[in-house]
Parts: structure tokens; sequence; C-alpha cells
């Protein structure tokens, strides 16, 4: 409940401080967020699994945000940057949809 | 990547929970801190959230359009010129019409001139006319009428038992010059020493000169097909 709290006062803060991204972190934002969101559904899923474990869900947290911006960063780096970009969010979409199936299985029974 | 795999009974864990549960919800915060920062971000400028690669295609590709757009905006303004060219030349030619049927006496016109009344004209040969009608032409009259006869540029005088001859038409012993242009210049033209009244009267004739506001001239010639004649081709 406190992770739902602290997502709306994300949300909130975000609106109020209408922060502008820094042009060096603009590629990488995007993706950051999607592997971010992946890791939040799959905390979702593993705490109507009970199998929730906050730890893992920081590591997994600022592990995918770390690995998605570096892929980007390598992509960037190797001139395919666009090509890789796609990749992560078609992997991290592919992940979210099957947790998000999970989840409603879960919650649905169905 | 990691994946919440279950570890060791969650129970265990909830004790040191309160500091982790706060690192959950700041992640959760910084999360929705930078959904909202992004969408922002995308919302605001689109261009703001492209990549280098992508911009720098967008760039070829606006460049290129702005190219095409170029080249036809160029082809328009050459037609746009082409077209009103064109109607410069259906209008001058329109001009140039006028002018021709004003020359060639095919139309009736009238204007300011000078009207000319001649009598006596016994002793006057056909060579005065012509004299005559030089002068006129040399002071700028644009349109003659003599008597009935619209003098043209192939009109000619000439001289016969009953009396003179305009183009055939004889125009008898008292006649009348109908002629329109610069009146104040034909009137002084016509009267110089040794010109053309000078040389009417030394015939015995008697001349009179009246400037008028509006001359009209009604005779009208109707022109012959040119025989021989053809117009060479300028190219």
């Amino acid at each position: 409940m406190i992770a739902v709290i602290g997502l709306v006062i994300g949300v909130v803060l975000g609106l109020v401080l209408q922060p502008s991204v820094p042009a060096e972190l603009q590629p990488y934002l995007p993706i950051a967020v999607v592997a971010a969101l992946d890791a939040l559904f799959g905390a979702v899923r593993a705490r109507l699994e009970k199998k929730f474990d906050d730890r893992v869900f920081v590591t997994s947290f600022l592990f995918n945000v770390l690995v998605a911006a570096f892929i980007v960063f390598l992509g960037d780096q190797l001139g395919v940057g666009a090509q890789l970009s796609t990749a992560v969010v078609v992997v991290l979409g592919i992940r979210i949809f099957s947790n998000a199936a999970s989840i409603r299985r879960h919650v649905l029974k169905a | 990547m990691t994946e919440n795999q279950p570890e060791p009974p969650a129970h265990e864990r909830r004790g040191r929970g309160v500091r982790s549960q706060l690192l959950v919800a700041g992640l959760c915060l910084l999360l929705g801190f930078a959904i909202v920062t992004q969408v922002r971000q995308t919302q605001g400028d689109e261009l703001a959230g492209m990549r280098q690669d992508d911009l720098v295609r967008l760039m070829a590709e606006i460049t290129q359009r702005n190219e095409t757009l170029v080249q036809e905006a160029d082809e328009l303004r050459e037609d746009r010129s082409a077209l009103l060219s064109g109607a410069d030349a259906s209008r001058s030619a329109e001009d140039y019409l006028e002018v021709q049927q004003i020359l060639a006496g095919t139309v009736p016109v009238e204007g300011p001139g000078v009207v000319v009344q001649v009598a006596n004209t016994a002793d006057v040969s056909a060579q005065d006319m012509v004299h005559m009608l030089e002068e006129l032409r040399n002071a700028g009259a644009e349109a003659v009428e003599l008597s009935t006869v619209r003098i043209v540029a192939s009109s000619y005088f000439s001289e016969t038992d009953d009396g003179l001859v305009a183009d055939g038409i004889e125009i008898g012993a008292e006649h009348e010059w109908r002629i329109i242009g610069d009146a104040d210049k034909i009137a002084v033209a016509l009267d110089i020493p040794n010109g053309a009244i000078d040389t009417l009267t030394s015939r015995g004739a008697t001349v009179e000169v009246t400037k008028r506001p509006l001359v009209q001239v009604t005779a009208i010639r109707t022109v012959e097909e040119p025989q021989y004649a053809t117009p060479s081709s300028d190219d």
C-alpha cells in the first residue's frame, strides 16, 4: 500500500514540479521507465503469489533500469541505438504482458 | 534480468520492514515521477524526445521536401510570369490591332483636331495636295479625311479634266480636310511660310483653318487581302 502511495506522490510531484529532462538522459528515460514498469508488474505479481520480497523488488527495479539504460547506451555507441531501444521495449513489453496475465489470473481467477 | 522470484519465507523479513518499505515507496515515487516527466516531455516537444539518428533522418527528409517545394515554387513562378506576359501579349496585340485599324482607316474615329476648308481649287495641282498631306503627316495627324475620302498610306491624288481626284473619287472645287491630331501643332505646321497653306493660297484658293475639340472622321476603308506579300517568320 505504501508503494501505491509513493507512486501517487511521485506522479503529483512530477505534475507540480514540471521538471525538464537533461539532454544526456533523454534517450534513457523512456527505456528506464519501461524497465521500472516491468519491475513493478513483477512485484505486483509476486505479491499476489505471496512471494513478494522488498529486497528483490529493490534490486530488480534498480538492475532493470540500469541494464536497460546500459543497453541503450551501448546501442548508441554502436550506432544501433534506435533498434536496440526497440528491442528492449519489445522484450520488456512481453514481460509486462506475461506478468499482467499472471496478475489477471490471480485477481479474476481466470 | 532479475525477477521477483521467491526468496525464503517473506514473513521472516517483515521485521526489518519499515526501511525497505520506505525504499520500495521511494522507488515507486521515482517511477511515478519519471513517468510523468517523460509523458510531459513527449507531449511538450516531439523533437526533444527523439534520438540523434532519427533527428538526422528527419532533417534530411525535411531538407529534401524543402528542396522539392522550392523547385515547385520556382516552376509555378515561371508559369505565372509566362501567363502574365501572355496576358500582356494579348493586351498589346489588341492595342496594336487598334493602331493598325486607325492607320488603315478601317474604323471611324474621332478626337481633337483641325478642319481645313479649301475653296476655288481650280489651279491647285495634285502635287500641292500631296504637299498638304505630307505637312499633315509631319505634324502628327493620326487620321485624315478629305471630303468623303479617308486618306491612308496608299492614297493618291491625280488631276483630271473634271478636277482633282483622290483615290479615284472627285473631290470638287471646294473640299474639306478633317484631321485628327494635335490641333496646335497641325495648325502651326500648315501655317508656316511657304508651307501648305501658302502654296494653296498662291494658287488662288481660299483656305480656312479651324481648330476643333472634336473632329469626327467617319469615312472608312476596306482593306484588301495582300496578294503577294506575306509576313516573314522571325525565326
